[in-house]
């Protein structure tokens, strides 16, 4: 007997050790990649995970324009509208609403943070330490979408080494909530040693310029930081060639008047199609292989359309004010409407008739048709106005104006009418001197449609656009012209960038500096005429302007 | 934090360790007190003469050259002429084994007597003294200790696979519900309740010792269809099937759900054998609701098109709606069509198989091949079954001996999407397709050409093109070798290892064409026209089961059979997956040439699994009275984490302890029952087992990135799990009392097991910090039980000369509730949709409750509607109140509170889809060589959601309805129970309601078989058998839909949800049986 429990023993001791080395257990899979194995091991990784992150951003892509624009008074719902919009149009989004999840953000981050923490930025090829690029372009997506979180829901918790087990996760849960204003520190002193990396062409468009974003932290400082926003955004046009100049929209005169039906081109709208120029930053949506993209459908199935506030912003707009040309309107919005039923849809293409029509029945949006699966997040005529926008509380406002009305180039800096003496200086922010600033116009003298193309109709000279539009003298003196081009600045954007994702947090911004909710409920509530009071009321409430966590 | 979770910890282990010592002590006190008391009294007996006569139950002949033996087989003795034997047993408490030709076996206790009499039974009846193959192999079903039922005769049956044997066969054992009605698809198993609710909760299946991958939770491209690997088993190759429900725990974290192992046929002996089986048969077509006809639908849909909201001209459009019979389009919108005569077919089943065994002392085999081919009751749906499988047992030498399986099948199917699918699957546009229209197309002229048309103004495809244009595949491989080899070191000690390499291959191919399937809209993509998908599928399993076994009489009274093992499972399963959309044509449909890339998706799945089970099995018993089964396993996986909180951990692995105890006395080898005849065999049976389900997902313990398209054709790579290394196995604690008794000289015999159960440690999705961006993760939590009985019961009713009569019945219940979840964000309950209803999953609740609104019928008249003044919430915020022809629902939430508007919170459960009673009846009544079978199957007490009829009854657009809706909501005053129709439901009419919870109980004629041995006296011919069998004649339902057993998918929270798979129909068998 005993001697069978121990032959009993021997062997259960025996087969455990044998079927228990460590590895006996061990799989592997050729679908994945183990934490272990990747670490950006080789170049190639790095080219990946950039590639896995532009697919994460597209999926808070269609939270961008729509968190920052059915907020906004420009963008409204429909009768056709799902309840996720109608929550983010009434301010009342709820955790399950799609297009306000926070994880979405964050897998973001934590993928950029897993990078930045393993990526070899000694690497040389052909002499170049490439990788720095690299570097450069996932710290700007990082902040760029910390910045959209803080903008988003008030708060962000910050980390910069990667979460990799669910022992990591609760540890960071912990960390303190920061605000925008503290996250915007740490995000400079991340970002402000690599601002002046050159991207390669792979990742040109595709990624955030730091300039860009850092103007935009400066911007959201404030007071104390104008002069560094406007150099960073200037930083940018010299270093990327970004200008205002190519599309340009235009009345056609026939027999000395304007055609409506017929009578206009609208290149404008071409500004801001992919892979053109004036493109500085978007993100690509395509729906190849599984991906989501919903804004495409939502238009089209007409959940969006432009408010009767942006119809009647374009309306408004004078263009000639003199007896015979006069003509009101604005040619942006034939670039940013179009009537749904000249849209059709084949074999699940979406192609849209490419002369606007001044139809205004069942408006959806044009440019997000044009988009043609992408996202435009950046691009020039943005960089000006934000330029604009820092000048101006730099005490410029005549500099500022001039970035709406007549462009920025040496012979506008050269002519005192326009940008008086008093506001020139010798900071290299205002040094417009450079050849590639030349063909610079007023964004709103190309929008309106000032040029004729056609020689046999009658070409209007710069000074004949809208004569009215003229920087007053204001009784308050300096400040008082500033909040007065400022106010400008504002319109101009809701005339320009309608739709693109960037009104809500431009109207915060304006609100903020101001210390006045109110230029933000007001404008806001203006859309909701059976509701005013209560939209007016709840933005107020600064703490409502961001979603529930 | 972390203190509390070590407490948690070690109360766990405590736990386990504290339940099993306390029952290990208890029954090792109980044997050793025994073994005290009887040491005195045996030691004086050596050997005991018992004197027996064998004769005939019903005649009371003795029977001549019946066989004596013990269970060991160690001493033996045979009747002479006058049925007399004698034998010299070696225990006062001896069972004999008595065996004559042409009867059954019969066991009995000697009970100390010295004389005794046994009455041996006809071979017609059941055998409850078989041997049974269990975990530890062959065991004696009187002596056994855990619960395990067993079935061994498939010569008649026309099953196509094992899993409907099941049904059939051990109904009140194992809840078995079959699938659909197309062959081979086999049924949902579920032993002794649910569980589990988010992780597998089938069986383990163990075919010839190795575990079997049943692919659960792998989904078809082809909209119903299972794969179902049990399909690979040829049912004729089958030599026994048994269902283990405790004492499994040597399958330790694999065997919650119970075990079925099944067993091929081996050689037994060195005569050579060969059968022939030929079958064939006939299925008709099946129930179906019955939906409107032309005249009818064209007056419903004229109807509905006054709610859409179109203009006046838009309506005008609609061709139907045309009463001109100048028009070229008059022909083409008046039709009455049938298309269900379209689609259906009289199914047939051929199925061919020749098997032979034999050998001689070196060697023994069993060959067999097999064809089965079906064309199914839906046209364009067959299946083609080759089958071939050898067994063969090498005797090397005295010391060493080498087993040998080899298994082959390749199964081909062509068939079409089934179930509720509004754009593909010709069963469900057959019902909903408008019958005014043809399946041909008309000439300008207005006569009737031979081309089939394309779907139509109402966006509903054509079902007859569909299933004439499909050309949709699976071919099935499924290859297995096995090799044993065995050494014999002593006549006691065994050590063998079975290694087994197995391989199934599918490759499936789906096509939809254009024109003839409506488009589709893919969310967040655009219109299909048409699509063609393609699925390979590879599942590699290299299995190894080493075992030392040892058997040992000690002396007369003591024996003891113990194997030490250690199992290996690695199993590779691999898919891949590719999809295109639009190609533009029904001739070029290459993947990926052809389609647009804007649709193209490609995705797979590599899941790798290995685990490892140390484990030891010691079965004891003393003086044939008393028996005592301890198990234990120790497993380890390569899914569970290394901080696993129910395991300890060794060589950076966590592993899992899962013992079990059992214990049976056999009341009737005491001395005290000697008196009491009646009682032929009285067992009583306890047990505990701790048992696991292994079934979570792979790769969660590990951190891992994971490969995704951007920008069209670009690869990037992104994190998407960090490991949670405490993640493990599901524990399942099962008590389990049982009874065994045949009385009146084995006339009766019943079975009756009450177990209780508790699983811990369910697997439950939890949120991740939102930090994190990963969303859900899934984790431990949750605990729920399943308390019931099992009955089983068999009567030999009649025993004359000819005739006999014996009748079976069995019961089974169970009551399954939740005890506790886990809070995730906040809550524990929560909703899954399943088929446009919801399933509530909630504390103190039976797994999948449905969940929805309760309903009063429908406002005949708009002052009652006011009267009511209930409201819904529009989309838009503003709030539509029910009017006249809505349905009635009830306003009110959990608390009661009435707040006037219809919303989720008056949501409450409506139904439960667990029954209270299923089980079978079977009789067998046999005259000469004539017998007739009758099985009868039933469920009572569970509820259905019947999401066919929903869709059927909805009103909500132009698909056609069911008859029920010509009593439709019409007209102020109307009393009705059904509401009024209107386009896209805006009021919610449909929603999901107790309108669609049915009862489903039904008692069903499942098979009635006649059978004939022809009697023909040949050297040459052994046996001749014919018979003939109908399925599912009768079934006495309350159930409105098509059929009241179905399957739709089987993980526990899709019970009871009909979605419309093709339904089971009567069938007509003719088959012959050949034995050589």
């Amino acid at each position: 007997m005993k001697k069978i429990f121990k032959i009993l023993i021997i062997t259960i001791v025996t087969s455990i050790t044998i079927a228990s080395c460590t590895d006996v257990l061990d799989v592997k899979s050729s679908r994945v990649t183990y934490e272990n194995d990747y670490r950006m091991s080789s170049p190639n990784d790095t080219t990946y995970a950039m590639e896995g992150i532009w697919h994460q951003l597209q999926k808070i892509a269609d939270n961008y324009v729509l968190l920052g624009e059915l907020r906004g008074e420009l963008l409204d719902v429909t009768e056709n509208s799902n309840l996720n919009l109608r929550e983010i149009n009434n301010f009342e989004i709820t955790k399950s609403n799609p297009y306000a999840q926070i994880n979405d953000y964050y897998s973001i981050i934590n993928n950029c943070n897993y990078v930045i923490q393993y990526i070899d930025t000694a690497y040389t090829t052909k002499g170049q330490k490439v990788m720095y690029g690299y570097l450069a372009a996932i710290k700007s997506i990082r902040a760029w979408t910390y910045m959209q979180i803080a903008l988003n829901f008030g708060t962000v918790k910050y980390y910069e080494k990667p979460i990799l087990t669910e022992a990591d996760a609760e540890a960071v849960d912990n960390y303190p909530d920061i605000s925008m204003n503290e996250l915007s520190d740490l995000l400079i002193a991340d970002l402000t040693p690599l601002k002046d990396i050159k991207l390669s062409r792979f990742l040109w468009v595709k990624s955030f310029p730091i300039h860009f974003v850092l103007g935009d932290l400066y911007l959201w400082k404030g007071d104390g930081y104008y002069a560094k926003a406007a150099t960073e955004y200037h930083d940018l046009m010299v270093a990327d060639n970004y200008g205002i100049n190519v599309y340009q929209s235009a009345w056609n005169l026939k027999n000395k008047v304007i055609s409506v039906s017929s009578g206009f081109t609208t290149d404008w709208i071409y500004s801001f199609t992919s892979n053109y120029g004036e493109t500085i930053t978007q993100i690509n949506c395509p729906t190849t292989f599984g991906q989501r993209f919903d804004l495409d459908s939502l238009n089209y199935n007409y959940q969006l359309t432009s408010s009767t506030i942006a119809i009647n912003n374009w309306d408004t707009q004078i263009y000639h004010n003199t007896a015979l040309d006069y003509i009101s309107g604005d040619l942006r919005k034939y670039g940013s409407i179009i009537d749904k039923k000249y849209v059709s849809i084949n074999n699940g293409n979406i192609t849209a008739m490419i002369t606007p029509t001044n139809s205004t029945t069942k408006n959806i949006i044009w440019k997000y048709l044009a988009y043609d699966h992408n996202v435009l997040v950046y691009r020039s005529s943005l960089l000006y106005l934000r330029y604009a926008e820092a000048v101006n509380r730099l005490g410029k406002p005549n500099l500022a104006f001039a970035v709406l009305k007549n462009g920025l180039r040496s012979a506008t800096m050269g002519t005192p009418s326009i940008v008086p003496l008093k506001e020139k200086s010798t900071e290299k922010y205002m040094d417009f001197s450079d050849r590639q600033f030349d063909f610079n116009v007023g964004i709103r003298w190309r929008g309106l449609g000032p040029k004729l193309k056609d020689p046999n109709f009658r070409v209007l000279t710069l000074g004949d656009c809208d004569s009215t539009f003229v920087i007053k003298e204001q009784t308050g003196g300096l400040n008082d012209s500033i909040l007065y081009v400022e106010d400008l600045i504002q319109k101009e954007l809701s005339l320009e960038t309608a739709f693109e994702g960037n009104r809500f947090h431009d109207l915060m911004r304006f609100a903020i500096r101001r210390n006045d909710p109110a230029y933000l409920a007001d404008k806001v509530a203006e859309k909701h005429p059976d509701n005013k009071a209560v939209i007016t009321e709840k933005l107020m409430h600064r703490e409502n302007w961001y979603i529930k966590k | 934090m972390k203190k509390i979770k070590n407490i948690v910890r070690v109360n766990g282990i405590f736990f386990c360790f504290k339940s099993y010592c306390s029952m290990l002590v208890c029954v090792f006190c109980l044997s050793t007190n025994v073994l005290k008391a009887e040491n005195k009294n045996t030691d004086k007996e050596d050997k005991k003469l018992v004197i027996g006569l064998v004769r005939d139950a019903h005649t009371k002949q003795p029977i001549n050259a019946a066989q004596i033996t013990v269970l060991d087989n160690s001493i033996s003795a045979t009747t002479n002429e006058k049925g007399i034997f004698k034998l010299n047993v070696r225990s006062k408490n001896e069972i004999l084994v008595v065996s004559a030709f042409d009867y059954n076996v019969r066991q009995i206790s000697s009970q100390s007597k010295d004389s005794i009499v046994i009455d041996l039974y006809s071979d017609v009846f059941s055998n409850y003294f078989d041997k049974i193959d269990v975990l530890a192999g062959s065991a004696n079903n009187l002596t056994l200790v855990p619960t395990a039922k067993n079935v061994n005769d498939f010569s008649k049956s026309q099953a196509i696979s094992a899993d409907e044997l099941l049904q059939s066969e051990l109904g009140g054992d194992v809840r078995a519900i079959s699938r659909s009605g197309v062959a081979g698809m086999g049924a949902s198993l579920f032993i002794r309740g649910f569980n589990s609710l988010n992780a597998n909760a089938q069986p383990l299946f163990v075919v010839d010792g190795v575990i079997m991958n049943n692919l659960y939770d792998v989904e078809s491209i082809h909209g119903g269809f299972f794969s179902n690997p049990l399909n690979d088993i040829d049912v004729s190759d089958i030599e026994s099937i048994t269902v283990m429900k405790d004492g499994a725990s040597i399958y330790g974290s694999k065997a919650a759900n119970g075990v079925v192992l099944i067993n091929t046929k081996r050689g037994k002996g060195m005569v050579t054998k060969i059968t022939v089986n030929v079958l064939t048969g006939r299925t008709t077509q099946p129930n179906t609701i019955p939906v409107m006809n032309a005249g009818e639908f064209r007056t419903y849909a004229s109807d509905l098109i006054g709610t859409s909201g179109l203009t006046n001209s838009q309506i005008a459009n609609f061709s139907f709606l045309q009463d001109d019979r100048s028009k070229s389009t008059y022909n083409t919108y008046h039709n009455n069509t049938n298309w269900a005569n379209g689609i259906y077919q009289t199914g047939v089943t051929n199925s061919y198989s020749i098997n032979a065994k034999g050998g001689d002392e070196k060697a023994l085999y069993y060959f067999s091949l097999g064809y089965t081919g079906v064309k199914g009751v839906v046209k364009s749906n067959d299946m083609q079954r080759v089958n071939a499988r050898f067994n063969a047992d090498f005797n090397m030498s005295r010391l060493f001996a080498m087993g040998l399986n080899i298994g082959f099948t390749s199964i081909d199917r062509k068939l079409t999407d089934d179930g509720v699918n509004s754009y593909t699957s010709p069963t469900w546009l057959s019902m909903i397709k408008s019958p005014y229209l043809s399946p041909y197309n008309y000439t300008s002229t207005g006569s009737k050409t031979s081309e089939l048309a394309y779907s139509d103004e109402l966006g509903i495809g054509n079902p007859q093109a569909i299933v004439d244009k499909y050309s949709n595949l699976i071919r099935q491989y499924s290859f297995n070798v096995s090799w044993i080899p065995t050494f014999h070191f002593t006549p006691n000690l065994t050590l063998s290892s079975q290694f087994d390499f197995n391989l199934n291959k599918t490759a499936e191919d789906y096509y939809s064409p254009m024109f003839y399937a409506a488009k589709r809209m893919i969310d967040g993509v655009g219109y299909a026209e048409n699509t063609h998908t393609n699925q390979i599928m590879r599942n590699t399993a290299i299995f190894d089961d080493t075992r030392l076994k040892y058997t040992k009489q000690f002396d007369r009274y003591n024996q003891i059979n113990a194997i030490l093992g250690c199992r290996y499972l690695s199993n590779y399963y691999e898919s891949d997956y590719i999809e295109g959309h639009n190609s533009g044509s029904n001739s070029s449909t290459n993947l990926p040439g052809s389609f647009d890339s804007k649709f193209f998706k490609v995705i797979g799945v590599n899941n790798w699994t290995k685990s490892i089970s140390n484990y030891i099995n010691v079965d004891y018993s003393f003086d044939n009275r008393y028996y005592l089964s301890l198990a234990t396993s120790v497993d380890g996986s390569s899914r569970f984490g290394n901080q696993t909180k129910g395991g300890f951990s060794m060589f950076g692995n966590s592993w899992g302890v899962f013992p079990s105890a059992n214990a049976a006395w056999l009341v009737t080898s005491e001395k005290f029952m000697r008196h009491v005849e009646f009682i032929n065999h009285l067992k009583l049976r306890v047990g505990y087992g701790v048992t696991g389900n292994d079934n979570i997902e792979d790769y969660a313990t590990q951190t891992y990135f994971s490969t995704v398209r951007q920008n069209t054709f670009d690869n990037g790579i992104i994190l998407t799990n960090i490991a949670n290394p405490t993640i493990q196995w599901e524990t399942t604690y099962r008590k389990n009392a049982g009874i065994d008794i045949g009385l009146f000289n084995e006339r009766i015999s019943l079975s009756f097991d009450y177990f209780s159960g508790v699983t811990k440690n369910l697997l439950t999705l939890k949120s991740q910090p939102d930090v994190s961006g990963l969303g859900v993760y899934w984790s431990n939590g949750g605990e729920l039980s399943n308390n019931g009985y099992e009955f089983s019961s068999n009567f030999k009713l009649l025993n004359f000369k000819s005739l006999k009569w014996e009748l079976g019945l069995s019961v089974g219940h169970y009551e399954n509730k939740i005890l506790s979840l886990p809070l995730v964000n906040g809550v524990t309950d929560y909703n899954t949709p399943v088929y446009g209803g919801e399933v509530r999953t909630a504390v103190g609740q039976p797994a999948g409750v449905f969940y929805g609104y309760k309903t009063n019928g429908v406002y005949a008249t708009e002052a009652d509607a006011a009267n009511a003044n209930l409201k819904i919430l529009n989309q838009n915020g503003s709030y539509s109140y029910f009017k006249a022809g809505d349905v009635r629902f009830v306003d009110g939430d959990k608390n009661g509170n009435k707040d006037g508007v219809i919303d989720a919170n008056d949501k409450q459960i409506i139904g439960n889809p667990n029954p209270k009673l299923y089980g079978n009846i079977s009789s067998k009544i046999s005259y000469k060589k004539l017998t007739l079978s009758t099985l009868f199957t039933y469920s009572y007490g569970n509820d259905v959601y019947n999401y066919q009829r929903s869709q059927l009854e909805s009103g909500t657009d132009y698909s056609n309805q069911s008859t029920v809706m010509l009593s439709r909501w019409t007209a102020e005053g109307q009393n009705t129970s059904q509401p009024k129709a209107v386009f896209g439901d805006p009021m919610g009419n449909a929603s999901f309601s107790d309108r669609w919870i049915e009862d489903g109980s039904y008692l069903r004629l499942k098979t009635v078989t006649l059978s004939y041995a022809i009697p023909i006296k040949s050297n040459f011919i052994e046996g001749f058998s014919i018979w003939i069998s109908a399925n599912n004649l009768v079934t006495f339902t309350k159930y409105l839909g098509s059929d009241p057993e179905f399957s739709t998918r089987n993980s526990v929270l899709f019970q009871g949800v009909d979605a419309g798979l093709v339904p089971l129909s009567k069938s007509y068998y003719v088959g012959l049986k050949l034995n050589l």
